[in-house]
This record gives C-alpha cells, sequence and structure tokens, in this order.
C-alpha cells in the first residue's frame, strides 16, 4: 500500500515527470504526475487489456484540455484541486492546477493520486426482466423483475449497456437501449414487451470488484447456468409439437454469456434447441467459429443474416460481459504476481530516479512493463 | 495493494456518513439550446449519441409549443406506434436525455452508487380534470401528479401522497415537483416548470441501484441522490425572448484554457 497521499499543498511538485509526450505543452496544458504514482498506476492498469491501456491517453486528452471542467469535482477547500473520473477503466484521478511558481515545473496540471473506484451492487442486480414499452420522459422501457422459469415473450434481449462517461450502467438504461433497438429492428414480434436477460459486468479493474466468482458459481440469477435453465425449461414446456417460436437478440459481449449457457444447455439437454429457438447476434464480440460449433452442437446452424453489425452509438457502448471463468483466472494471474512487481518498480525507480527529469511517466511504466513480462510468462 | 473489499455494512455506513455526494459538473457538460417559438430553453448533458440512435423519438431543436406538428407522434420509424392522440392528457416533445453517478470517497478509492437518470420534455397537459392554467402551481402539480400516478399504477409503483407533492425553487424558476417510488424500489420524480397555461418544461429523474435490495432508502440517502437532481434543474436556463444570435443545438463547452488541436497525435502509448 503507498503511503498516504499528502495535502495537495505539502506536495513538491519539483519533482513530479511529465506524464505523456502528447501532454508536454505543444498543445493544451502539460501534464506532470507524481513519480510515487507509478506503482498504483501499474496496479491499476492492466497492460494486456486495450481499454486499460487507453487511460493513459484518456488522461492525456482529458486533463491537458479540459482539466478543472467536464466532469470533474472541484475540491471545497482547495480551489485548485480537482478528481476526474475514467469510467472505463474505473479509476478517479485527483489533480491539481497550478499556476508556474519556483514549488513546481511551471503551469500545468499535477496528478496527485489515482484511486479505483469500487461499484456498490445494489438492487436491480443480473437476471431475468420483463420489459414493457410505456412511454415517460425519462424511460420508454419499464423492466419488472420475473421470476418466470421459461420464455413469455416472443423476443428476447441478453446483455447490458456499458457505462457512460458519468454513470454506471443500470437495468432500465440496458432496458431502453435495447428496447429502442427492437422497435426499429423488429416491430412486429415485439408488440409491447420483450424478456430482458440483464448480465452486467461490474468493475473489470483486476483488484476491484468483480462480479464473476458469484455468477461463476451459478446460483447468481444472471449466470448462464440460469440462461440454460430458461431455454431448456421454455423447448421442455411443449407437450405437443408447435410453432411457437422465440427470437433471443444478443447483444455484444453477451454472446459470451450465451456461449456458456449453450455449453450447459448441450450437458442437459435431449431437445435441439434450434425447435423452438433463434438468435440474432448484434455486433457478437466473441470468435466465429466457436459460437458456429456451439450452436450447431444444439442444432442451429449459424447463418451470416443471424449476425447484424450495427455501427450505432448503441453496439460502441456494449459492455465487457463478466467472463467468469477468465476474469477468475486473471485475477488469480495478477495477485500471484503482486510481490514480485514490487519489487522490480522499486529497483526501477531507483535506476530512473537517476535520470534526467525529462524522462516521461508512461516511458518508465512502459520499460517496466516490457522488463517485468518477460518474467511473468 | 490489496483490494479494498468492503462488506455490505462497510458501504453502506460510508454512504450514510458521507457529508454529501459528489457527480459531474454540469456546468461544463455540453449545453443543449432548443428553440421553442416564444422561449429559448438551455440545459447541460449529454445528449446527442442518444438522440442520433433514435432519430423517430427526440424533438428537434427547433419546435414550436403551439404547433403539435413539430411534437414526434410515433416511437417507430413505421409510424405504426403512436406516442400520443388528441385524447392523451400529456402530450411530449422529448429533448434529451442524460445519466450519472454518484460517488463518495474514502481512504484511497472512490464508491460509486446509483445511476442517475434525468429527461427533459416540453409537455402540454390537457383533458386534465381540474387543470386549465398551469401557472397556477397547485394545478401544474396536479397535472404531473396525475401522470405520475397513472403511470406508477400501471407498473406496480407505490401511492404517491400528497405529502410527496412539494415545490423548489432554483435559479429564479419554482418547480411543482411529485416523488414517487418504482417497482424496484427506486425514486422517480417528476419536476415541471410552467411555460404557459397548458405547456411546461419537465424533469424526470431516476436512481436506480440506489439502496439495498428489500430496504427502504433512507431519507437522509435520498437527499443526498436528489441534491444533484436540484444542482441539474438550477442549470436549466429559461429565457422569454430568444436571445440576439442564439443558435438552436448541442453546444461542446470547454474550461477556459482550453487547447485547439494543433497537429494529429498517436494514440495509446
Amino acid at each position: 500500500m503507498p503511503a498516504p497521499i499528502k495535502k495537495a499543498h505539502q506536495l513538491n511538485y519539483n519533482r513530479f515527470l511529465k506524464f505523456h509526450p502528447n501532454a508536454n505543452g505543444d498543445n493544451g496544458r502539460p501534464v506532470f504526475i507524481d513519480p510515487e504514482l507509478i506503482i498504483r498506476f501499474m496496479e491499476l492498469i492492466n497492460v494486456d487489456d486495450e481499454q486499460d491501456r487507453n487511460l493513459a491517453r484518456e488522461i492525456t486528452e482529458k486533463l491537458k484540455a479540459i482539466a478543472g471542467g467536464a466532469t470533474s469535482d472541484s475540491n471545497l477547500n482547495n480551489a485548485s484541486q480537482h478528481r476526474d473520473y475514467f469510467v472505463r477503466q474505473n479509476v478517479y484521478v485527483t489533480y491539481s492546477i497550478l499556476q508556474a511558481s519556483p514549488s513546481n515545473r511551471g503551469s500545468g496540471v499535477y496528478i496527485t493520486d489515482l484511486e479505483r473506484a469500487v461499484k456498490d451492487e445494489k438492487q436491480g442486480g443480473p437476471g431475468l426482466y420483463k420489459a414493457t414499452f410505456d412511454t415517460r420522459s425519462g424511460d420508454d422501457w419499464r423492466p419488472a423483475e420475473t421470476t418466470n422459469t421459461v420464455m413469455t415473450t416472443a423476443l428476447g434481449a441478453i446483455g447490458a449497456l456499458e457505462p457512460t462517461s458519468g454513470a454506471e450502467t443500470s437495468v432500465r438504461a440496458s432496458a431502453n437501449a435495447f428496447g429502442s433497438y427492437l422497435i426499429t429492428k423488429d416491430m412486429r414480434r415485439l408488440q409491447n414487451e420483450y424478456s430482458l436477460f440483464y448480465t452486467p459486468a461490474y468493475v473489470i479493474d483486476h483488484y476491484g470488484t468483480w462480479i464473476g466468482a458469484e455468477q461463476k458459481t451459478g446460483k447468481e440469477k444472471g449466470s448462464p447456468q440460469a440462461l440454460a435453465k430458461l431455454l431448456q425449461n421454455t423447448e421442455n414446456s411443449f407437450w405437443a409439437p408447435t410453432d411457437n417460436r422465440y427470437c433471443w437478440y444478443v447483444f455484444g459481449q453477451g454472446a459470451k454469456q450465451l456461449l456458456a449457457a449453450l455449453q450447459h444447455y448441450r450437458a442437459q439437454q435431449k431437445y435441439p434447441l434450434g425447435r423452438h429457438h433463434e438468435f440474432v447476434f448484434v455486433d457478437p464480440k466473441v470468435p466465429m467459429g466457436e459460437l458456429k460449433s456451439a450452436l450447431h452442437h444444439v442444432g442451429i446452424d449459424l447463418t451470416p443474416d443471424m449476425i447484424k453489425l450495427d455501427n450505432t452509438s448503441l453496439s460502441s457502448k456494449m459492455h465487457v460481459i463478466a467472463d467468469g471463468q477468465a476474469t477468475y483466472q486473471s485475477f488469480h494471474r495478477n495477485s500471484r504476481q503482486e510481490s514480485q512487481l514490487n519489487k522490480a518498480i522499486t529497483a526501477a525507480k531507483d535506476q530512473y530516479s537517476k535520470r534526467t527529469q525529462d524522462v516521461y511517466f508512461v516511458d518508465i511504466v512502459k520499460g517496466l512493463q516490457t522488463a517485468l513480462n518477460g518474467g511473468w510468462i | 495493494m490489496p483490494q479494498p473489499t468492503l462488506t455490505q455494512e462497510q458501504k453502506r455506513q460510508l454512504l450514510l456518513d458521507a457529508d454529501r455526494f459528489y457527480w459531474e459538473t454540469f456546468a461544463h457538460k455540453p449545453l443543449n439550446v432548443f428553440d421553442l417559438g416564444q422561449w429559448l430553453l438551455s440545459f447541460p448533458g449529454e445528449i446527442t449519441q442518444a438522440r442520433d440512435s433514435q432519430p423517430w423519438r427526440y424533438a428537434n431543436y427547433k419546435i414550436d409549443i403551439n404547433d403539435l406538428d413539430t411534437c414526434p407522434k410515433y416511437s417507430d420509424s413505421n409510424n405504426i406506434r403512436e406516442l400520443w392522440n388528441n385524447d392523451s392528457q400529456e402530450i411530449m416533445w422529448l429533448l434529451g436525455r442524460d445519466s450519472w453517478g454518484c460517488h463518495v470517497h474514502a481512504d484511497g478509492f472512490a464508491l460509486i452508487t446509483g445511476a442517475c437518470r434525468v429527461g427533459i420534455t416540453v409537455s402540454r397537459f390537457q383533458n386534465i380534470e381540474g387543470v386549465s392554467d398551469l401557472h397556477n402551481s397547485e394545478q401544474l402539480t396536479t397535472a404531473i401528479y396525475s401522470q405520475l400516478a397513472q403511470y406508477g399504477k400501471r407498473h406496480g409503483y407505490r401511492p404517491i401522497l400528497s405529502s410527496d407533492c412539494f415545490t423548489k425553487k432554483t435559479a429564479g424558476h419554482e418547480w411543482s415537483v411529485v416523488r414517487s417510488r418504482s417497482n424496484l424500489n427506486e425514486p422517480d420524480y417528476i419536476a415541471a416548470t410552467a411555460l404557459d397555461y397548458r405547456t411546461a418544461v419537465t424533469a424526470s429523474f431516476a436512481v436506480g441501484s440506489a439502496w439495498y435490495e428489500g430496504e427502504d432508502i433512507p431519507p437522509e440517502i435520498e437527499e443526498k441522490y436528489l441534491a444533484s437532481f436540484w444542482d441539474f434543474l438550477a442549470q436549466i436556463n429559461l429565457a422569454a425572448m430568444p436571445a440576439e444570435g442564439a443558435t438552436p443545438g448541442t453546444i461542446e463547452r470547454t474550461a477556459p484554457g482550453a487547447a485547439t488541436k494543433a497537429k494529429p497525435e498517436t494514440s495509446g502509448w
């Protein structure tokens, strides 16, 4: 655990490093960062994850241009201190905007703290909902939790909306987004309601709160097992041949959840799923080959018309669904590496501190990570 | 670094102990300017993305509150699902929606709580018994109360009590406010301020994931969420005559000292 962060006015800003070559003051404000934050920075981001890697860019772009504005909270006790929330990585950045003085490296933005965000999970969590159309100024689709064990609507949606810059995802926001998609694409079958299998991922920061473990047990309402059970019960509920058909729209990484569910289905079910079910994949974020084979095993052929690529804003907002197993494994890999990481960083910091101040913080991090990656795998 | 694993009890205590919640600074979100005919309405929020994905639902930046032809009538592009007709009690020009999260800061981390959503409309209220002039704040309250109550009845909301109706003054506007509690136990509010005898600006506010399942949200917690709504309402600006040179649309805002991009930049690292 890094030492407690000092008050802004107690810091020695002269020892701060330039953060990134793109924020060196040529355009916009220069951005500096406390070198003590190297460890925390490396803990907060996972180099294998592109979203995480983008943190450096996002910090650079946001702070050099609009620091102190945009989404930042201002410190009531210190007018120069601000905080910004980088929602994708779940990181809070605290910084001061300073004018040039002998105690700093010139006018600019000084990052003094990085914090991780912890999501507080309350109600409206993963599980099966029925969304009903009813217009109000804040919402069009109203989700209600349901304990139905079979499908009661012709259409279903699997997935969750990604958090926006300011707000976390919620079942209502997802119900609205998917509902508006279905209105445009499948009005005829939509009627006034659809089923929503809501499967959000919360913090995908390897040390933060993560929901994979609970979904993994299969007890959770939003687990692949629960989805498999729903598909299975629906298929089994027909005693006589019928032409009832159910169509699931699988949004973004919701396809991962479905893939896992299909494996459970296949293990436990005697009927092919294709008898009464069909699927449409909206920007599926899984390997197509894997999807094709999984569907084939339950009696469905994946055809090109089942895949819709949608370049509207909706698709770019699709959230990474917590793949229980993958998240779980990377979590453990990271904690095992922790002490090794600390040692390497301490050594590297000594080495870098002897160099010129004009070295960029991200270059240090990059160098460290390259060095560490060698030893990790 | 050990991860901040908090028990539910610890989280609950953090939220209860916090002096206030924090949220985004609305003053620096994009400013959305609407020409309503006799009025110029502006409010902050990132509404453009949602508008792009649902072009058939949202009103234009320039509307006329006396011309229902400027109000979208169908929710789908094939003109099947009707949003209002002459018998409707509320006809809404939906201007935009936005959302934000609240958070509290603790030792070395920040706890995110709640998913706050607002929707802004210009609404014409008609066919409501006892409502003939919205300038009368009691009638305005009756109008929004009746709409929220009907909506709530269809969706299993708790009944609204008379103590759930009140007024709130922000930045020169007086808002009639009605509060309710959704089927998911979320706080759900509508606030309205009159434009003319039958038209009002409304702002709805709901907080998802506000408090723990199966429990009533403590009043002090609800107040902390609500503070962000009052802050938002205070940023809604209404000018009686369109200001000279004002252009409807969304204006991106940056703080003083903002830079213009000088050259393309390499991304990532």
